[in-house]
């Protein structure tokens, strides 16, 4: 019984969420337009550096990795490419680590709004997950044109694309609404999460492949969500019929509980914001 | 009448750490010890305001006004106690919060009405009435990091009382801006309290808090002092922080000399005051700058108390004395003598003398020394007031007439205070002139 209420009030505070989010839409796309303009404007190339940030930085891995330390890829990685293969593991990382380090300082950069007025303080880490959402689905386009050239394939795998995306936008919101309610109060958050972010890299594989993992750590490999994040698109972009309904069925679970936790911290933090900062 | 805003046994309670260590050890001890000490901010807030009543916040800084405002709007979250409000509330509650300067005007506008929960068809609606009223021509399209304080806060003005809230909630807000916006949001926060809207300020500007509200909350330390009349409550308050901030110089009393006792003395017998006793105690020192045409020097100047007492402090409607040692080097016809009082801001609020009172003080050859004693009865408000003595009178060089006079300025300070209970002060306002007041009682006819 008490779960069945249990659900019952968690589904009246999605369905507040909801209408918050509907009637502040136009604030919503402000804050999303401020945030890509403040974060382009000034620069020559503008919206560009979106592509030639994470473009750089596959060419400087594939450099090291390809053609210093001579990695080949397996069978399972669907294509010859290492460049094509690091790109579609990349473009997620990114688009989590990204939205995850800006949002856990978004609380105390917008302080004068938060302390002075009555400001639906949730909807800024869901603006910032917006904004890099426009980001990276340029990115996902080149990627999926590129892959399409460099593959020769066009598989209906690419529609779970969109799928993954979303599942993952689910658990970065909840993520980024645990850090960025919890480092008001303890600023140390923002600096941890900087050096975990930076390991939580290397533990993802991202620049390696799974089955380079020795056989018993595999098994730890797949407790890290991203995991199932870098894995997911992988599949989807490059066309690899395997497993793909188990990895979307973790993400989903994961994306939900990370929604509901965060929210349900954010929720319990929010009263106290005022006075933390 | 029905109650748009109801606190009951409100408090706020802060957790202060000394340091930022404290709070992360406080977070994690496994007992649950406590690291910080608790300080409350407000404590124990009753009173409701019916609709369409003006409540003004009256108190020193740090009394909690701001942290109350906060709270009926519900940005701080109540520690005890219960807040109630009835309807949307528009606060302005610092210069420009709120707003974000990114944004342009419009779109800070827009956005301030969806918070508020209007859709965007009413702030469309809305809008044309807020742009003409803030007046600040094509910058409503342009972002608020440009705008000038004055635009700033006419925007924030225009949007806040635009929006038909049932509550405005306004913190020191009408002390901006000129003249002009400030004459007009007066007599729109009029308007909008007579529309029915319930609002609360708080403010510094006195004159505002009474032409505008009904009742007036006294804060301090965080507790209610008074609640009532605007009036009773400015008064108190202005009170307080007198107390509070006037040094009251100390009086000290010195046993009389006889002029025979001080064997050197050269003066003859005085029956006011000797003149050895005003040089004894002489407020002038050689720093005191003396202005005047040498004809008259002033020698000494000394102020007591009814009761004999060196003093520059009297109680409200209470008399100081204040002598004169004048010497003429020439012969002086027509000597006038007087005292003048300024306030701090240099204004001349009193000046008086032998020929206001047709005394007359008969002429003085050279050499002759005048002692004279001024009364004043400080019928004034408690505050502090400078004083200066000038000395003037008519010389004579051959057939022709001179103007002499002596004078110093800037003596003091003299602080007049009022330490008896408000109810029973003498008067109200700067200064107290006589009056009167009679009475009849007339029972009706039939």
């Amino acid at each position: 019984m008490l779960f069945i209420n249990k659900l019952i009030s968690l589904k009246m505070v999605a369905i507040r969420f909801f209408r918050e989010v509907i009637n502040n839409r136009y604030m919503l796309k402000c804050l999303v337009i401020r945030d890509l303009k403040s974060r382009y404007t000034g620069s020559f190339l503008g919206i560009f550096w979106a592509v030639i940030h994470p473009v750089i930085t596959v060419i400087t891995y594939t450099f090291i990795f390809s053609f210093v330390l001579k990695a080949r890829l397996g069978p399972e990685a669907g294509t010859n490419s290492f460049l094509l293969w690091l790109l579609c593991g990349l473009a997620p990382w990114l688009y989590f680590s990204e939205t995850v380090q800006r949002n856990v300082q978004i609380l105390i950069e917008n302080k004068m709004l938060i302390t002075k007025s009555l400001f639906p303080s949730e909807l800024l880490p869901l603006s910032i997950l917006l904004s890099n959402m426009l980001n990276h689905a340029i990115m996902f386009g080149i990627i999926g044109v590129a892959a399409v050239i460099i593959t020769k394939k066009l598989t209906i795998l690419i529609l779970y694309l969109p799928v993954y995306i979303f599942l993952l936008s689910l658990f970065i919101l909840g993520f980024s609404w645990m850090v960025s309610s919890m480092n008001v109060f303890l600023r140390d958050i923002g600096q941890v999460l900087n050096v975990l972010i930076g390991m939580w890299f290397f533990y993802t594989p991202i620049v390696y492949q799974p089955s380079a993992v020795p056989e018993g750590l595999r098994t730890l490999l797949k407790l890290n969500p991203m995991y199932y994040v870098v894995e997911g698109y992988r599949l989807s972009l490059l066309g690899i019929e395997q497993r793909h309904w188990k990895g979307m069925l973790v993400l989903f679970v994961l994306g939900v509980v990370s929604t509901i936790a965060g929210g349900f911290i954010f929720k319990r933090l929010k009263p106290d914001f005022a006075e933390m900062l | 009448m029905e109650t748009t805003i109801s606190l009951k046994g409100a408090g706020k309670k802060y957790r202060i750490f000394t340091r930022p260590m404290d709070r992360l050890k406080e977070l994690l001890h496994p007992t649950g010890k406590k690291y910080h000490h608790e300080f409350w901010a407000l404590r124990n807030i009753t009173f409701d305001v019916p609709r369409g009543e003006a409540v003004g916040l009256l108190g020193r800084n740090g009394s909690g006004k701001s942290t109350l405002l906060q709270l009926i709007c519900g940005i701080l979250r109540l520690t005890e106690g219960t807040i109630e409000t009835r309807g949307r509330i528009s606060a302005l509650l610092e210069l420009g919060a709120g707003f974000n300067p990114d944004f342009t005007g419009r779109a800070n506008v827009l956005m301030n009405g969806a918070i508020m929960g209007y859709t965007m068809e009413e702030m469309q609606q809305m809008m044309p009435a807020i742009i003409d009223y803030a007046d600040i021509g094509e910058f409503i399209d342009q972002p608020m990091k440009i705008y000038s304080t004055g635009m700033y806060v006419r925007l924030a003005f225009a949007c806040a009382v635009n929006v038909k809230p049932e509550i405005l909630i306004v913190d020191e807000a009408l002390s901006v801006g000129d003249i002009f916006f400030q004459q007009k949001s007066f007599n729109t926060i009029r308007e909008i309290i007579q529309s029915g809207t319930t609002c609360i300020f708080v403010s510094h500007d006195m004159e505002a808090l009474r032409s505008l509200c009904n009742t007036a909350v006294l804060l301090e330390n965080g507790e209610i002092t008074y609640i009532g009349s605007p009036i009773e409550a400015i008064n108190i308050y202005s009170h307080s922080v007198k107390k509070a901030s006037v040094f009251i110089p100390p009086a000290v009393y010195y046993e009389p000399v006889t002029p025979q006792a001080s064997s050197d003395s050269h003066y003859s017998s005085c029956d006011l005051m000797p003149p050895d006793e005003i040089l004894a105690h002489n407020i002038l020192n050689e720093t005191t700058k003396n202005y005047g045409t040498g004809a008259m020097t002033i020698l000494g100047v000394r102020v007591l108390n009814k009761n004999g007492y060196d003093t520059f402090h009297a109680e409200m409607m209470e008399t100081l004395s204040f002598y004169a040692l004048i010497q003429a080097n020439e012969t002086v016809y027509d000597t006038v003598v007087v005292v003048n009082l300024f306030d701090r801001i240099g204004t001349f609020v009193f000046g008086g003398g032998n020929r206001e009172v047709q005394h007359v003080i008969p002429d003085m050859s050279a050499g002759q020394s005048l002692i004279v004693r001024i009364d004043v009865t400080f019928s004034v408000k408690a505050e502090e007031f400078l004083f200066g003595l000038a000395v003037k009178g008519a010389t004579y060089k051959g057939a022709e007439t001179f103007n002499s006079h002596a004078r110093i300025d800037m003596l003091g300070p003299i602080v007049v205070t009022y330490s008896k209970p408000v109810s029973q002060i003498p008067f109200h306002g700067i200064a107290r002139l006589p009056f009167d007041v009679k009475h009849t009682l007339v029972d009706n006819a039939g």
